[in-house]
């Protein structure tokens, strides 16, 4: 009994002995595991060994730039030629579209959207797929900038997973008007080429910041604070050129590019006193506003700037400079006779007058309206290479004029010391010597305003955002080349001319200097070409006080006759005449000029709109066919000269654009209610005091700017 | 009562050499206190229900306003909770006023309904398939309930039913370890179907562990401890759900938008709380970044805006509470209450930590309710019915009015 009731209590013990040894391992193990929850804790949340605090930040933080507008191309009378607008920019949400895809079938909305966006859009189809099916990403940027036609047909496509997100574009407003000057920007509005790459610091203007604290769906957090750095607005650029004279000059090229069939035309209006480009165009150009960025080779191509950029060989244009150079120096008078005998030989090689016929006995005068080549040949002879070649680079030639835009080239001028007289002779009349157009017109302006060779310049002024004037070009001198009798001399002998030479130049009731020159061009092996050549004329009016010097270049016209004489100088007479009938009738003062103010027609049916264009003394023109403007171009209050076009894009409903998403507001304070509701352009009505415990538009809601909502506060 | 609960000492097992204690009731002042529960489990359990309703409203009001699927309501699953709350206290107050004892009677018929519960997940129109996954049953218009969370109920008592049975033959594999073995595995098989991995190494874990602590062998312990690692190890190499877990779980960072994204989000909502938290209702986390931000990961919102002091005072109530079930357990002499209030108290110090250890990236990352905090309905209200059980086995051991030291003392 003893030993059973032993063994029992020895079963008991051990029993109990074996119970607190479990109870020590749970105490143990359940503080063991207490302990390592409070380290990994400790680990992640205070010292943060693997930056989980950084990398969750970069998820929260939404640092956005905040555009700056960039700044408009104004021409002197301050029309605008190039701005900045608002334009929609396709986005699609791969995760939205991934909702909707009916049965769990991956993949089947994002089919769908793909074969209807790609179309609309002119995109590839298995690649709009692609990207609806990245559903890694919140939201993916389609397609930039789309048209309006564009953005129409996807709204009513209503396809799932598909919004637009407010973008700008860079318009041009005329096309096809000064748009290898003007240049271009990239998509995102950097400037590329021409004025917009060469005044992008200024047009620029600083970029924003917003930082703040967001959802994924990227809507603001309730108690977030956005750090805002507002932007500084890129200032507007004032050209030197007339948008008149600049309008026709293009057209006229245009038209003479149909005629002629020719490789390219090129044209520079001048004033000849400062240096003031007025008008500049190259045919063929391009649409500044539906550019071939696809096609890098044929972009280059059609926004290369020529009239800097490229070099001719001037032909018996640069006569002029020989005549202005002899006279100068006075080796030569009006009076002095030469004898053409039809061609000339310098060190055994013989150079042939253009004319088959010699032209004989002739004075200075009329040598340079026959355009004899011997009797310039025997001009530059007699100044030799020690005198002639310091009256070449005073007229600019071998340097680059100092126009205000990139890429300008210097000309080809062979040095001296290479030249020989059978190369002198040939430089008298414009060969073996290769020049911009721009340096041709300067060195002519040089030649007939009185001896000063001006810095051509694009650009008169910089005005700020607010208005005040940042920097502004003056007309420069940048030498004397001639003195100012030499150079009446020459406003003489090129009006002879052409009252003598060049009838198809001449304009009733004004009088006209200039000088021809027909160059030959060179194929690329560097051969001459028998059948093409480059046709040029150089004129100004009037002849007894140049205001305007007009250069134009034509590049292998396809005409039975394809001299200066034949197809430069009437492009050139008829932008004379109409410059000069502009001239005439408008003032040229940005002051004295009556301009108009755009009025707003934004919102308005298409009979009120042209109604109120009307009043204005502007044109309206319809872009679309609904019944609401949506969008005008140029926008209110821009002002244009009277008779300007103002294009209004229209809409189906009268305030197309104009919605936001309902914020949240509960829990917020008054204050901040009555903040985020100004910011969103709703009008808010409170009741009660404290924070706000309802609102009658549930948030996420979509309503128009405007509404009204009521909160209550509690 | 007061018979009663002396006749209840009588039946108790009694060690000889155990000192025979004069009831502190009839020294001391509290008499108010005497049968009466451990006051500590309930206010500490009040707590963390307090705790968790205002944290569900806090992590899921954005979220459920911006949603039509919860109706734009900001408060719908404070409203959800606050229902599993009301039936779940309900059930707590009627269980510690029902006596333990009369569970075992219904353990087999507990454990039936479990079962049939269980399958029904799979049942057209009762069961629900969310997520890929058949973890919820919804019967006419009653809310929708997860059967694994009852059915946890039904394994503790069955395996307290068990061992109290078996309480001699503890080592035997035949008599104790299978009946253990297969009962949890029927459920551990239709847990692995579901599949639901994270309720299903809960299961297998209370079953070790109570098995343990009722004085089960070590080797037999440490052998299915083996053979769980084994199955686990066949699981990941052949079971791709189980892989893909795996996957997400080494390498988080690799792929944070997709598989890895829930750990990832986890981990900077805990991080960026920092020391203090970035206060109440300031998380940033819970802006649609971090998913099952009210449920499952409900712990990394909270650290997020109460920072590592309040997480530790967080743990540290979930640790007190498990101390004073724990004493529970020390204090009962009925064998069938011991091991039901260890089984009770074991599922809850493996969830917490299973949950904690899952938003933190230490365990793969799974769906499992933190007790008390996360929103689910069936979640509360089954821990508050269980701990309504606890209570009714510590009014009847009267456990908290027995310190032992100090009644050591006295005699």
């Amino acid at each position: 009994m003893s030993v059973k009731k032993k063994k029992g209590i020895n079963a008991l013990q051990k029993k109990r002995k074996q119970e607190t040894g479990r109870m020590l391992w749970f105490y143990i193990g359940f503080s063991f595991l207490f302990v390592l929850l409070l380290v990994k804790l400790f680990s992640i949340q205070v010292l943060d060994v693997d930056g989980y605090r950084q990398q969750g930040n970069n998820q929260w933080t939404a640092n956005l730039a905040v555009p700056a507008r960039r700044g408009r191309i104004l021409d002197r009378n301050m029309n605008p030629l190039a701005q900045t607008a608002a334009s929609k920019t396709v986005v699609i949400r791969p995760q939205e579209i991934k909702s909707k895809d009916a049965g769990g079938v991956v993949g089947v909305t994002a089919h769908q959207v793909a074969a209807q966006l790609a179309p609309i859009l002119d995109m590839d189809e298995d690649y709009v797929f692609e990207q609806a099916m990245r559903t890694d990403m919140l939201e993916i940027w389609l397609k930039r900038q789309v048209s309006y036609e564009q953005e129409q047909k996807i709204i009513a496509a209503d396809l799932p997973g598909v919004d637009f997100v407010d973008d700008s574009k860079r318009y041009y407003i005329h096309t096809h008007f000064l748009s290898q000057t003007l240049g271009y920007t990239s998509i995102d509005g950097v400037g590329q080429e021409g004025l917009e790459a060469r005044y992008n610091t200024e047009l620029a203007g600083i970029d924003g910041r917003s930082v703040s604290i967001k959802s994924p769906n990227g809507d603001d957090l309730p108690f977030s604070e956005t750090q805002f750095t507002p932007p500084t607005d890129g200032s507007d650029i004032v050209l030197t050129i007339d948008y008149v004279i600049q309008n026709f000059t293009d057209q006229i090229l245009e038209e003479a590019m149909k005629e002629y069939d020719a490789d390219k035309i090129e044209a520079i209006v001048m004033e000849p006193d400062t240096g003031k480009i007025l008008a500049m165009a190259k045919k063929p150009d391009m649409d500044n506003n539906n550019l071939p960025r696809n096609d890098a080779e044929t972009l280059m191509e059609l926004s290369r700037n020529t009239l800097i950029t490229d070099v001719f060989e001037p032909g018996s244009t640069f006569k002029v400079i020989t005549t202005a150079s002899a006279l100068d120096m006075g080796i030569t008078t009006l009076d002095e006779e030469f004898e053409c005998q039809g061609s000339i030989t310098i060190d055994s090689s013989t150079i042939n007058c253009w004319s088959e016929e010699p032209h004989g006995v002739q004075d200075l005068q009329t040598a340079l309206k026959n355009s004899c080549n011997p009797v310039f040949v025997s001009l530059g002879l007699r100044m030799g290479t020690d005198r002639f070649y310091p009256y070449i680079y005073n007229f600019g030639f071998g340097e680059k004029t100092g126009i205000d835009l990139y890429g300008e080239s210097v000309g080809i001028v062979t040095n001296e010391k290479y030249i020989q007289n059978t190369d002198l002779a040939r430089i008298s009349f414009g060969q073996s010597i290769a020049v911009t157009p721009i340096q041709m017109i300067n060195a002519v302006a040089a030649a007939i305003n009185g001896g000063n060779l001006m810095q051509p310049y694009l650009v008169r002024e910089v005005i700020g955002p607010t208005g005040e004037i940042q920097m502004e070009n003056h007309p420069t001198v940048i030498r004397r080349v001639i003195s100012e009798d030499t150079s009446r001399l020459m406003r003489d002998c090129l009006y002879y001319a052409v009252e003598e030479g060049v009838p198809s130049a001449r304009i009733n009731g004004v009088t006209v200097g200039g000088k021809t020159g027909t160059a030959q061009k060179y194929d690329e092996t560097g051969k001459i070409m028998e059948d093409s050549h480059i046709a040029s004329f150089v004129g100004f009016l009037p002849a007894e006080k140049p205001q305007m010097i007009v250069l134009v270049v034509v590049d292998g016209a396809k005409t039975e006759n394809d001299s200066g004489t034949a197809v430069a100088a009437p492009i050139a007479q008829r932008i004379m005449k109409e410059a000069y009938n502009y001239i005439l009738t408008s003032p040229l003062t940005n002051e004295e000029k009556e301009n108009t103010l755009v009025p707003d027609i934004m919102g308005k049916s298409i009979g009120e709109a042209s109604a109120i264009i009307q009043r204005a003394g502007l044109e309206l023109e319809i872009d679309g066919d609904m019944q609401y403007i949506r969008s005008q171009v140029p926008s209110a209050g821009t002002t244009v000269i009277p008779g300007s076009k103002v294009t209004g894009y229209t809409g189906a409903e009268k305030d197309d654009n104009n919605y936001i998403i309902m914020p949240y507001l509960i829990g917020m304070k008054e204050k901040e209610a009555k903040r985020v509701a100004q910011e969103k352009g709703l009008i808010l009505v409170c009741t009660g005091s404290g924070r706000v415990g309802k609102q009658s538009v549930a948030p996420g809601e979509q309503v128009p700017t405007g509404t009204t909502v009521i909160i209550e506060l509690n | 009562m007061q018979k009663n609960s002396a006749d209840r000492i009588d039946n108790t097992i009694r060690f000889p050499m155990e000192r025979v204690r004069p009831s502190r009731t009839q020294q001391d002042k509290p008499r108010l206190l005497k049968n009466t529960a451990d006051f500590w489990i309930i206010i500490l359990v009040m707590a963390l229900v307090v705790i968790g309703l205002i944290m569900v409203y806090d992590a899921s009001y954005y979220v459920a306003q911006q949603s039509a699927a919860y109706d734009h309501d900001g408060a719908y699953f404070l409203k959800n909770q606050l229902y599993g709350f009301g039936v779940g206290i309900i059930a707590m107050i009627a269980l510690a006023f029902w006596d333990y004892k009369k569970w075992r009677k219904l353990v087999f018929f507990v454990l039936f309904v479990a079962v049939v519960l269980m399958a029904l997940v799979w049942v057209p129109g009762v069961g629900q398939k969310i997520n890929g996954a058949n973890r919820w049953i919804k019967i006419w218009r009653l809310p929708s309930i997860q059967p694994s969370e009852p059915a946890k109920f039904a394994v503790i008592l069955y395996l307290a039913h068990l061992f109290t049975l078996r309480e001699n033959e503890m080592g035997s594999l035949t008599r104790t370890v299978f009946p253990a073995l297969i009962v949890t595995g029927i459920f551990a098989v239709m847990l692995f179907k579901q599949p639901n991995m994270s309720m299903l190494m809960t299961y297998l874990m209370l079953m070790l562990l109570m098995y343990f602590m009722a004085g089960g062998k070590w080797y037999h312990v440490i052998g299915m401890i083996a053979v769980g690692i084994g199955v686990f190890l066949l699981a990941w190499r052949f079971h791709p759900h189980v892989a893909a877990r795996m996957d997400s779980y080494l390498h988080p960072e690799e792929d944070p938008l997709n598989s890895g994204y829930q750990t990832m989000q986890s981990l900077y909502a805990i991080a960026d709380g920092k020391w203090f938290g970035v206060g109440f209702g300031n998380s940033k986390q819970k802006f649609l970044y971090l998913p099952y931000r009210e449920s499952d990961f409900i712990f990394s919102i909270f650290a997020e805006e109460f920072g590592f002091i309040g997480c530790t005072v967080l743990l540290s109530i979930y640790a007190l509470l498990i101390w004073r079930c724990v004493l529970v357990f020390r204090h009962t002499k009925e064998r069938f209450g011991r091991i039901l209030a260890i089984g009770i108290t074991l599922m809850l110090g493996i969830q917490v930590f299973l949950n904690v250890g899952v938003v933190t990236g230490m365990i793969p990352a799974t769906g499992l309710p933190l007790p008390f905090i996360s929103a689910g309905g069936t979640s509360l209200t089954i821990f508050l019915a269980e701990i309504g059980v606890l209570l009714n086995i510590s009014r009847q051991s009267g456990a908290h009015k027995r310190p032992v030291r100090k009644t050591a003392k006295q005699e």
